[in-house]
């Protein structure tokens, strides 16, 4: 559990929020913060800890923030200074009078574009970093979650959203931490600059930057949520129905649905555009007020400042420096609004991270003094085994009672959602039973955890899945050390070799974006020779058939009979090849119905008789794609 | 950057609020030349001539005047690009829309579908910076620095001098190094959505792997995966990063040097200080519509590169016919007798034949079974009948009417078809049943579920008919789903029924009820049935044996399977054999 301790943040992160809110009034502030609308400090807790997940890299996120800070301060000095130079020309003094403006002018002219350079190439080294270091770490939090919290009906929609928000998150320091940094900084600076002169001077420029920076965003985000919700929401809409209107084109147009899907998509591809169109007209408003804080702040400082020239308090020069430095400054405040709106986002993506990183792992946590190494090979014994995946629906398992002797070759067949795979994952340990305990070689599953239990027993899944590589790599993935003698031999007896030595590119063939260039007899294949390499005392194929055709089906269920000196089990609906099994037991209802030979079983007329009579009566007459 | 001509005409299409918006940025530049004019007069008033303060009201009320004026000119320019994008990216919406439809089912290549999706929801995005950034972006930076220019030619020759030579140098310097820099930073951007694309992949995995005893080592090779991108990426942008530096201090040291030759020339006395002023103050505007130019040359390619991806699937050609003035059909109540008459058919322009020749019939109100290895051309038999495609020559005639003079829609609605596993909507369970029959009564819709065998399903979902499905509802199984499609058939109550019959091995219980549901659909019904289990073909009117797009057998099943040499007795004797 040591790499658990290294990647979870969560207790430093709950003591820094304590802190935050500290005391015994601490209840009673929060209270008030979110009465008085501060309702963003109670919501960003996630964000928070989004933050303290890229804390390790803050000397890169510092040092990006003050080179921000620096390429705005540079700027400025530039405009003020060639203000200076211009101002103190007029007044016609001698040309060394000049030189150090020139010399000013040019230096900050070059630097500007260095720091601009160098700010760009740490703010990505930054975002880069947090990127790996967010991926790694919710993937570590993912791992003891699967499959079981993590696939619920629509796990493809769950993860795919797991990789945006990884990659909005990303942007957290580049879009809300460094802006504020730099604005703040910059308003401190100048209006300590401007305050030397005139303290109503300091005071104007920092309204202005005050109502620019932070007033005209807030209000053009509250002005905007409505409608940035709104586009979120057709958007979805719009997406769903578009693909509907792909994928299910065949079934609009048989039905003569397709003019009617086509109208729908226009209509909310015009709501879409209209929502958009108010949403940019609202960020153009905004950049329009920007513009008018900058030219006001101007008009203040000429305003102030003209008196005191004539009064001679203040020098001309001067204040020809100070108005033209005040236009620059509003540089500082220009990346403001967008990170405001990046706030929901960022804030949303964080909330959902974390509630699913938090999800409890379906299966206790070990003890401490818990064993380590994989069990010995014995009896695989299912002791009154109860399990139900929600309560709701009832157990799935009601006290099944079964034992496999070892080396034994014994087949598990049921009815779909009899809860065969639930007894592959509790053979692993993905969950634990309700009541009752799996043991093997005599010791209790929960004493040993997945990587211990995967040692001694390999699941082939029902849904096999490709990695991203190519077939070498797929294979290899069950032992990396495997020679390619091995790996031609295990393909040999799941019957891939011969289809996969007619790739173009053999072995190297790769597998494509979740490997969907294969069918699924393909695929089904190549994840039986992939367990097949695993070489562990307990094998247990989950639907090792779906998806083939009779024939091969009957092939492959003999090459997996004949893994010799092994425990297997296969749990399948299919009824093909069993004659081989020297045990069938029949699952139903969550116990244990029939057990026996095969032809035993057909002559005893009971469940399984009727199973199989049913399947003869359904197999096919052609081939399906293989 | 090539210009697709769909795009230019969706661009053309929108020339009315692009119009605005290059005149809201142009009048903003004008009245930042109006600004800067005010700020010099009045600095030079106070600080040369000892003005009072009441003295610079005027100005100070014309700059206030020309301030609110620009903000004012600014926001209805942003509004005018925003209305610009909207009616860019609806017109493309629209055109891929009508294409989708026009293209039909069988237009659309498979593994194109997940492209198409794409491109309508985030390709045609791409339009959006495209239409209200860089068109009216391209149009200011031609005209706004000649506004500037035509201000301080007048004022300062010298300074319009520099400005005119060193302007034109920053296109082309982007074009030189900015865009050869701008191509190898979006291959890396590319490389950053495959990583993307590897992480989600280990996510998925994740079950497997951890049965496989590699989740922990996996998690490390992202990590390790990510550090070398990151690496890789860098020393890219090291690089890419040199062009944006070169324009920015290009354009830096432009002002800075027109800062520094107004300064000695005011020493000098070759220039005034309000002009000078005035000059120095506008530089920012002469140089910014170039380098805004350069900001939004990436949503110019992105935007182009979208279009040329929509021209493509723009371009394919329909798949069927629709006559100008289409036959009409005979109106019909009993099931009709269908004959296919010597019915030729090939894909992609007739590269890829499928059918060579097929004749055969199918008896009014019968079952025929279509049987034959895959790529015998079962499916586009059906795919004709369906008109999803149009026979090269050859007629499909129904009752002695050519199908092919028809409109597709009609002769469709006398069509139930039942495909292997339907396409679920996002709606609800009632709105998929609906698609069949819109104003179906949700009594109607109960009584077709429960001849198709899917009492079991509205039973299971706590909201029965009303349960959301499709692509973030609820998950059907296999059976349920091929269940759906009979269920939908039931409600079309048509007198063909067009049914490709599920190749998936489904539970033997699932198998049994769609087999009974199949009995009853076909019923009384001319059926074309794409056959791959042996009972139904047994209990077909009549077989069609299809090889390689011919003919090669037809008859009453008893018939063929005493024949001893034929296909389907062949076939027979091949799966007793298997199943024995």
């Amino acid at each position: 559990m040591k790499g658990r301790h290294e990647t979870d943040p969560k207790p430093e992160v709950r003591t820094s929020e304590t802190d935050g809110l500290s005391g015994s009034s601490g209840s009673r502030i929060s209270n008030s913060f979110r009465a008085s609308g501060f309702r963003f400090l109670a919501s960003s807790r996630p964000l928070v800890r989004a933050l303290a997940l890229a804390a390790p890299e803050w000397r890169w996120m510092l040092g990006g923030a003050v080179l921000a800070l620096l390429t705005v301060g540079v700027g400025v000095a530039l405009t003020m200074t060639s203000a200076f130079l211009i101002a103190t020309a007029a007044l016609r003094p001698s040309i060394a009078d000049l030189r150090i403006a020139v010399a000013g002018v040019r230096f900050f002219g070059t630097s500007r574009g260095v720091l601009r350079y160098l700010e760009r190439l740490v703010t990505h080294e930054a975002t880069f970093r947090i990127l790996a270091r967010l991926r790694t770490w919710f993937c570590g939090r993912l791992i003891p979650l699967a499959p079981a919290r993590l696939h619920a009906e629509r796990s493809g929609d769950l993860l795919n959203r797991v990789v945006a928000d990884v990659e909005s998150l990303e942007h957290v320091y580049l879009r809300l931490l460094a802006p504020p940094f730099v604005a703040l900084s910059a308003a401190v600076f100048a209006g300590a600059f401007f305050g030397r002169h005139d303290p109503r001077m300091a005071f104007a420029i920092l309204t202005g930057l005050a109502i620019a920076g932070a007033a005209v965003p807030a209000a053009t985000r509250a002005l905007g949520r409505a409608t940035g919700l709104a586009i979120l929401g057709v958007r979805s809409e719009y997406q769903a129905l578009a693909i509907d209107g792909v994928q299910g084109l065949a079934d609009l147009v048989a039905f003569g649905r397709a003019a009617g899907h086509r109208a729908r998509l226009d209509a909310l591809a015009s709501d879409w555009a209209r929502l958009q169109r108010r949403m940019s007209t609202l960020t153009g408003l905004h950049e329009a007020l920007t513009g008018l804080c900058a030219g006001a702040t101007v008009m203040a400082i000429l305003g102030l400042g003209a008196p005191m020239v004539a009064d001679g308090r203040l020098g001309g020069v001067t204040l020809a420096v100070l108005a033209l430095g005040t236009l620059a400054v509003f540089e500082a405040v220009a990346p403001l609004p967008p990170s405001f709106q990046f706030l929901d986002q960022a804030a949303g993506a964080a909330d959902r991270l974390f509630a699913l990183a938090d999800r409890p792992p379906a299966v206790a946590p070990l003890s401490p003094d818990a064993r380590r190494a994989a069990p010995a090979p014995g009896a695989i014994e299912f002791d009154g085994v109860t399990f139900s995946h929600d309560p709701a629906d009832g157990p799935v398992l009601r006290g099944l009672d079964l034992r496999i002797e070892a080396g034994a070759r014994v087949a598990i067949v049921g009815p779909s959602g009899a809860g065969k795979t639930t007894l592959s994952h509790l053979l692993v340990r993905f969950l634990d039973p309700d009541a009752g305990a799996v043991r093997i070689g005599g010791v209790d599953l929960r004493t040993l955890d997945t990587d211990a239990l995967v040692g001694t027993v390999t699941v082939a899944p029902q849904h096999p899945w490709l990695c991203n590589g190519t077939v070498r790599d797929q294979m290899r993935l069950a032992r990396e050390d495997a020679g390619d003698e091995a790996l031609r031999a295990c393909a040999r007896a799941a019957g891939a070799l011969e289809w996969i030595e007619s790739l173009p590119s053999g072995w190297d063939t790769r597998l494509g974006e979740q490997g969907l260039l294969l069918s699924g007899g393909q695929r089904r294949r190549l994840a039986l020779a992939q367990a097949l390499l695993r070489d562990t005392p307990v094998y247990v194929f989950d639907e090792p058939t779906a998806d083939l055709d009779p024939e091969s089906a009957g092939r492959v269920m003999e090459a997996l009979w004949s893994l010799a000196g092994r425990t297997v089990l296969v749990i399948t609906h299919r009824l093909t090849g069993l004659d081989r099994a020297d045990e069938v037991a029949v699952l139903s209802g969550g116990r244990i119905v029939e057990r026996g030979r095969h032809a035993d079983l057909l002559a005893r007329g009971g469940l399984y008789r009727t199973l199989h009579a049913l399947q003869r009566q359904a197999e096919t007459l052609g081939t399906p794609e293989a | 950057m090539k210009f697709d001509r769909r795009l230019l005409r969706w661009t053309l299409g929108a020339r009315g609020p692009l119009a605005g918006a290059v005149a809201g940025g142009l009048v903003s530049t004008l009245l930042a030349v109006a600004q800067a004019t005010m700020i010099a007069r009045i600095l030079g008033a106070v600080f040369l001539r000892g003005a009072r303060a009441e003295a610079t009201m005027g100005d100070l009320a014309w700059l206030a005047a020309a301030t609110v004026l620009r903000a004012l000119a600014g926001a209805s320019g942003a509004a005018a690009a925003a209305r610009a994008a909207a009616r860019v990216k609806s017109s493309a919406r629209e055109a891929l829309h009508a294409h989708l439809v026009r293209l039909g089912p069988a237009g659309l290549a498979a593994e194109r579908s997940g492209e198409l999706a794409t491109t309508l929801s985030r390709g045609v995005e791409a339009l959006e910076p495209f239409a209200s950034q860089f068109v009216p972006q391209a149009f200011l930076a031609a005209l706004a620095p000649l506004a500037v220019l035509a201000f301080v030619i007048p004022k300062d020759w010298l300074s319009a001098l520099i400005f005119a030579l060193t302007g034109p140098l920053i296109p082309v310097f982007m074009a030189l190094i900015g865009i050869a820099a701008e191509r190898r930073t979006r291959t890396q951007w590319l490389v950053l959505g495959v990583m993307g694309a590897r992480f989600l992949d280990t996510l998925q995995g994740l079950a497997s792997l951890r049965l496989l005893g590699r989740a922990r080592s996996q998690a490390r090779e992202i990590a390790e995966a990510s550090e070398e991108f990151r690496r890789a990426t860098m020393s890219v942008l090291r690089v890419a990063f040199l062009s944006s530096l070169t324009l920015e201090l290009l354009a830096v040291l432009s002002t800075a040097l027109v800062a520094v030759v107004i300064g000695v020339r005011l020493l000098k006395g070759g220039i005034d200080f309000e002009p000078a002023l005035a000059v120095l103050i506008l530089a920012p505007e002469f140089y910014g519509p170039l380098r805004a130019l350069g900001a939004r040359f990436h949503a110019g390619v992105e935007g182009a590169v979208a279009a040329s991806r929509m021209s493509e699937i723009l371009d394919t050609p329909p798949q069927v016919r629709v006559a100008a003035v289409p036959a009409v059909l005979p109106p019909q109540a009993a099931p009709p007798s269908i004959r296919f008459d010597d019915v030729r058919f090939a894909y992609d322009g007739g590269a890829r034949p499928a059918l060579l020749g097929a004749s055969f019939e199918l008896p009014a109100g019968r079952i025929t079974a279509l049987v034959g290895a895959s790529g015998s051309g079962k499916t586009t038999a059906a795919r004709l009948l369906l008109r999803f495609l149009d026979p090269t020559s050859g007629r499909i005639v129904a009752d002695g009417t050519d199908i092919g003079p028809l409109d597709p829609d009609a002769w469709r609605d006398r069509i139930a078809w039942v495909p292997q596993r339907p396409h679920l909507f996002h709606g609800t369970l009632a709105d998929n049943l609906r698609m069949a029959r819109p104003h179906a009564s949700d009594a109607d819709l109960r009584r077709a579920a429960a001849a198709a065998g899917l009492e079991t399903l509205l039973s299971r979902l706590p909201r029965g008919l009303e349960a959301p499905v499709g692509d973030r509802g609820q998950r059907l199984s296999g059976g349920e789903a091929q269940r759906l499609a009979l269920a939908r058939a039931f409600l079309r109550d048509a007198p063909i029924v067009i049914l490709d019959e599920p190749t998936s091995y489904l539970d033997a219980e699932s198998e049994s009820l769609v087999r009974a549901a199949i009995d009853r659909l076909a019923a009384g019904r001319t059926t074309l049935l794409i056959a791959h289990r042996l009972n139904t073909v047994r209990s077909a009117a009549q077989v069609v044996v299809l090889d390689a797009g011919r003919v090669v057998e037809a008859g009453p099943p008893a018939d063929l399977a005493a024949h001893g040499d034929g296909r389907y007795a062949a076939m027979l004797h091949a799966f007793e054999g298997a199943t024995a």
